[in-house]
């Protein structure tokens, strides 16, 4: 998978390359803006990857003109030295796909790039047959949620718990707005009270014990949600 | 003469006392307590007596109970002198019984302790009330009184005093030995330079002055006069000297200044509010604005005096004030009401003062009556006039009724005196106000006079005597014209040294304001210099407050990153084991995490209250959570959550979800292997709060004083307290509660935040 890399850090850069040596990313490393957008005038890469902190341009200035130049079909990815919030939100605003705090441990930086790789590679999830993620099995027809572990246990979910779950079983270890959830989940145009998401992912915790099954589903700053693989969190 | 301010307050009780003296007294006064600031306020208010009688009844009230201590030869002293200050406030307004009273009740005190200035002061007083009343016997036994006090007391002070009272009232009576009685004895007192003294023998030079015509001589007198007063604090005698220069200037045909000084006067009265005072300055203004041909402000300054001193039962300014006002009515030709004027006039005068009055009542009276054509009832009056002149010795009284008598014979048939069957009884009249003119020494005839004379002398064919009276009215006429040219020449000197001196005065008043702006601009820099050094060290205290924080924090983070980093040192040191990569790194990680939450305080100590935002509690308080689940499970713990959705809360997202992530990983961590940490929701109307609790040891005092930041000890002891740190600095910049209880059985923690409102952003 053809992908960029802006970086200045050198050891940061260095940890980057070796991370995703020998997998499918194929990473071309920049260490200036200019460099980045004289290349991106060349070609156009499936994946792009930008430090924040930049000594000619800012990653902010430069996720927004690489948005307003390819629209949202490139994933990008925005790397902060310090997990700031506003800056986080800034960068889903500006339309980030989904955002690592350095250093980033390997699993974690595969996981989540090969998370984004799926999006684009895959079609879009529809509501209809089944999902596997880690022990769970979900089958939309029936609206059942088995864990292959325990076969005795049982899972009552709401039909809105079980759309939630759903949708995040099928875009695992991405991280997803709350707008694209809450359209998914209750319809586009839909008044939804600004905790009513939070609720629901908390009665899935609970009712799923994802917890005690290794499995994160992880607030993203209030911005949206990721559920991580069991194992890919840092 | 004047009292020391150093000396003891019982000795203070002078007559009067300068405003410096005054001054040092109301200075000395603040720290005093007891019987020694009774007495200060004693002498305080006896001198404040006429320059504030508000203030002067205020420190009255204060001193009486103070001595009620005192041992009672000092308290009755006292207490007779605060009935003095009580009976002047009375006469100021005019309630004269009371004032009487209260003065009797002072002079009783005061004879019975033999204190002999007391009584003088209290005669004194008397004699005043009784001056106010026109009693003038009472008055003057009253005088005399106070004057063998004054003796028996060795008082020289009181006996110049009395004395000078003596002298104003022979001369204002018209006493023909006053004169030589009183005047070198008064030039001595004022050759002495005590201000009092200024003050009350000018009033004998002045008066003296006035009955001669000498009013040139008298303005600069009363000029000193008036400044002594000031200084003394006589507010009284200020107006009525204001009062006099006026009236000076009007003799010397000055109108312009006359109207000025009765101005002033009038305007010091108003603003003291004391009736007579304001009274008796309308009066004296009245004729000041006829004479500059201003009859009906005149009359309104009349109408108004007579308002004011009316209602005053006694008040002897009111019979003044009536005479004006029959005498302002025949001149504008309303008989009828000057009848009724002087019918007042005999009735209220009846008692006291009818021979003060009793010729004004008559020739009024007469000319009124002749003015509706009744002769024959104007002739009895105006002899009544004539002989009440006569009785009182009055010549100028006289001339005027002559001459009168003379035009009524003239315009009416009325029967000649016996003695005028030769020339006619006008003639007859003239003749005899022409012998009284002549035993005034340096008088001269006026020439209406002499060509009233003229006139008879031509309607009985003697035109030899008509012409020789004619032509003395002619030089009479030059004469008085030749005396008011330079009477009015006088008084353009005086008001212009008058002038001059204020310009003078007020020229230096100039100078001192500017100096004393002067002085308030050097002061009020001063001021901000001082501010600005004030901040300027406050500043440095901070600054060098928070450098001491920023070095204990930075030695404290150079500490706890130096274990993990000599941990890290010793592991890559030791012969490389298969699990030195993985320690290193956790150790490493350790490094990260404490330099974070490090930024972590740095970065929320500079949240603004402003910023925060509307935030469902139960979510942030999820997202914590969530946080800690799978540690929970991993090391065997439980962690029980029960929330409640939809509750807002004011404050930043992410300052808050790491406060309640570091509760609830303080709550794991200290409690018991197995045990249980539960997240809860309390919600009240204005707060909703986050509450954790564990099965623990319970936490330990210093941690609660970190979280509670009401330690003295600012470092975090050990860097697990760091996330205590960081609740405490969010709790600050969101002005949240925190409460802490801890026991043996576990610990529990609530961190109230104020709700959201629909306002909210």
């Amino acid at each position: 998978m053809r992908s960029f890399l802006l970086e200045d850090d050198p050891e940061h850069a260095a940890h980057f390359m070796a991370s995703l040596a020998a997998t499918e990313f194929q990473v071309r490393h920049f260490w200036t803006a200019g460099s980045f957008f004289e290349a991106l005038a060349e070609s156009t890469p499936q994946l792009i990857v930008l430090d924040w902190m930049l000594p000619d341009l800012s990653g902010y200035q430069v996720l927004r003109r690489v948005r307003e130049r390819f629209g949202l079909a490139v994933p990008i990815v925005m790397l902060t030295s310090v997990d700031n919030e506003e800056r986080v939100v800034a960068a889903f605003e500006a339309g980030a796909d989904d955002f690592l705090t350095k250093p980033v441990a390997r699993p974690v930086l595969r996981a989540r790039l090969q998370a984004l790789a799926r999006r684009v590679n895959q079609a879009p999830a529809t509501f209809s047959g089944s999902v596997s993620f880690g022990p769970y099995r979900l089958d939309y027809a029936r609206q059942s949620v088995r864990d292959v572990d325990e076969p005795d246990a049982r899972f009552a979910l709401t039909p809105r718990e079980f759309d939630l779950i759903w949708l995040l079983m099928n875009n695992p270890d991405r991280f997803i707005p709350r707008a694209e959830l809450i359209a998914g989940v209750w319809g586009k145009s839909s008044e939804v009270a600004p905790h009513t998401l939070a609720q629901n992912v908390h009665a899935l915790r609970k009712k799923l014990g994802l917890a005690r099954r290794d499995i994160r589903l992880a607030a993203v700053y209030g911005s949206g949600y990721r559920l991580e693989s069991p194992g890919s969190s840092r | 003469m004047n009292p020391q301010p150093g000396a003891d307050v019982t000795e203070a009780l002078e007559p009067v006392a300068t405003e410096e003296f005054v001054a040092a007294w109301q200075h000395r006064l603040p720290p005093l307590f007891g019987e020694a600031r009774a007495l200060q306020l004693v002498t305080l208010a006896w001198h404040l007596r006429q320059r504030d009688p508000a203030l002067a009844a205020a420190l009255a009230d204060e001193a009486q109970p103070l001595l009620a201590t005192s041992a009672p030869a000092v308290a009755g002293t006292a207490l007779a002198r605060l009935s003095l200050v009580r009976a002047e406030a009375c006469l100021l307004r005019a309630d004269f019984d009371a004032a009487g009273a209260q003065a009797q009740a002072a002079l009783a005190v005061f004879m019975g302790r033999g204190e002999h200035a007391g009584c003088c002061d209290a005669l004194m007083l008397a004699a005043n009330i009784a001056s106010d009343l026109g009693q003038y016997r009472e008055r003057d036994a009253a005088l005399a009184r106070a004057r063998d006090c004054a003796v028996a007391g060795g008082d020289g002070l009181r006996v110049a005093l009395v004395h000078a009272a003596l002298a104003y009232n022979a001369a204002a009576a018209n006493d023909p030995n006053a004169e030589t009685r009183w005047a070198a004895a008064m030039n001595d007192l004022i050759a002495i330079g005590i201000p009092v003294l200024t003050v009350v023998a000018n009033d004998f030079r002045v008066a003296m002055a006035f009955k001669r015509g000498d009013h040139g001589p008298a303005i600069p007198w009363l000029r000193d006069q008036m400044a002594a007063a000031g200084r003394c604090g006589m507010v009284r005698k200020q107006i009525s000297t204001a009062a006099n220069l006026g009236l000076a200037f009007s003799m010397l045909n000055d109108h312009g200044a006359a109207l000025d000084w009765a101005q002033q006067s009038l305007d010091m009265a108003r603003r003291t509010g004391w009736p007579v005072a304001i009274g008796a300055g309308l009066v004296q203004m009245a004729p000041v604005l006829a004479k500059l041909d201003q009859p009906e402000a005149a009359q309104a300054m009349l109408d108004e005096s007579i308002g004011v001193l009316a209602p005053l039962t006694g008040c002897f300014f009111y019979l003044p004030a009536l005479s004006f006002s029959g005498l302002f009515a025949l001149q504008r030709g309303d008989a009828q009401a000057a009848l009724l004027a002087y019918a007042e006039l005999e009735r209220k005068s009846h008692g006291h003062y009818r021979e003060q009055f009793l010729f004004s009542v008559h020739i009024g009276r007469a000319r009124a009556l002749s003015l509706l054509g009744r002769g024959l009832e104007a002739e009895q009056d105006a002899l009544r006039a004539l002989a009440t002149a006569v009785a009182n010795g009055e010549l100028t009284a006289q001339i005027e009724v002559l001459q009168f008598l003379a035009q009524l014979h003239d315009r009416f048939e009325l029967t000649p005196p016996l003695m005028a069957a030769a020339t006619g009884a006008p003639l007859h009249y003239l003749g005899l106000a022409l012998d009284v003119a002549a035993e005034i020494p340096g008088f001269t005839v006026p020439d209406h006079l002499l060509t009233l004379v003229a006139e008879q002398h031509a309607k009985v064919g003697d035109h030899a005597r008509a012409y020789a009276c004619a032509r003395a009215a002619a030089a009479a006429r030059e004469a008085t014209h030749g005396r008011e040219v330079r009477d009015r020449a006088m008084a353009t000197q005086l008001r212009h040294e008058a002038e001059r001196a204020r310009a003078e005065s007020e020229h230096l008043r100039r100078l001192a304001d500017v100096e004393a702006k002067r002085a308030q601009a050097l002061g009020s820099a001063l001021s901000d210099l001082r501010a600005a050094q004030t901040e300027l060290l406050r500043r440095n205290e901070l600054q060098a407050r928070m450098s001491a924080e920023r070095e204990e924090t930075l030695a404290f983070l150079a500490h706890d990153l130096r274990a993990p980093l000599t941990a890290i040192a010793a592991a890559l040191s030791d012969t490389p084991r298969e699990d030195t990569l993985l320690r290193t790194g956790r150790l490493a990680q350790r490094a990260l995490t404490m330099t974070d939450r490090f930024l972590d305080i740095a970065r929320l100590s500079r949240l603004p209250l402003s910023g925060r935002v509307s935030l469902d509690l139960a979510s942030l308080i999820d997202e914590a959570c969530e946080t800690f689940e799978r540690r929970a499970v991993q090391e065997g713990r439980t962690l029980e959550q029960a929330l409640v959705f939809g509750v807002a809360v004011l404050g930043h997202r992410e300052a808050l979800t790491r406060a309640f992530c570091n509760l609830v990983d303080n709550a794991l961590k200290f409690s018991r292997p197995g045990g249980q940490v539960d997240v809860l929701m309390a919600v009240t109307e204005q707060e909703a709060a986050l509450i954790v609790t564990d099965d623990g040891a319970g936490m330990p005092d210093a941690a609660q004083q970190l979280l509670l930041r009401t330690g003295s000890d600012r470092t975090p002891a050990a860097s697990g307290r760091l996330g205590l740190a960081i609740v405490a600095e969010v709790a600050k910049v969101h002005e949240a509660r925190v409460v802490v209880e801890a026991s043996g059985a576990g610990t529990r923690v609530e961190l109230w935040l104020p709700r959201a409102t629909a306002n909210s952003p």
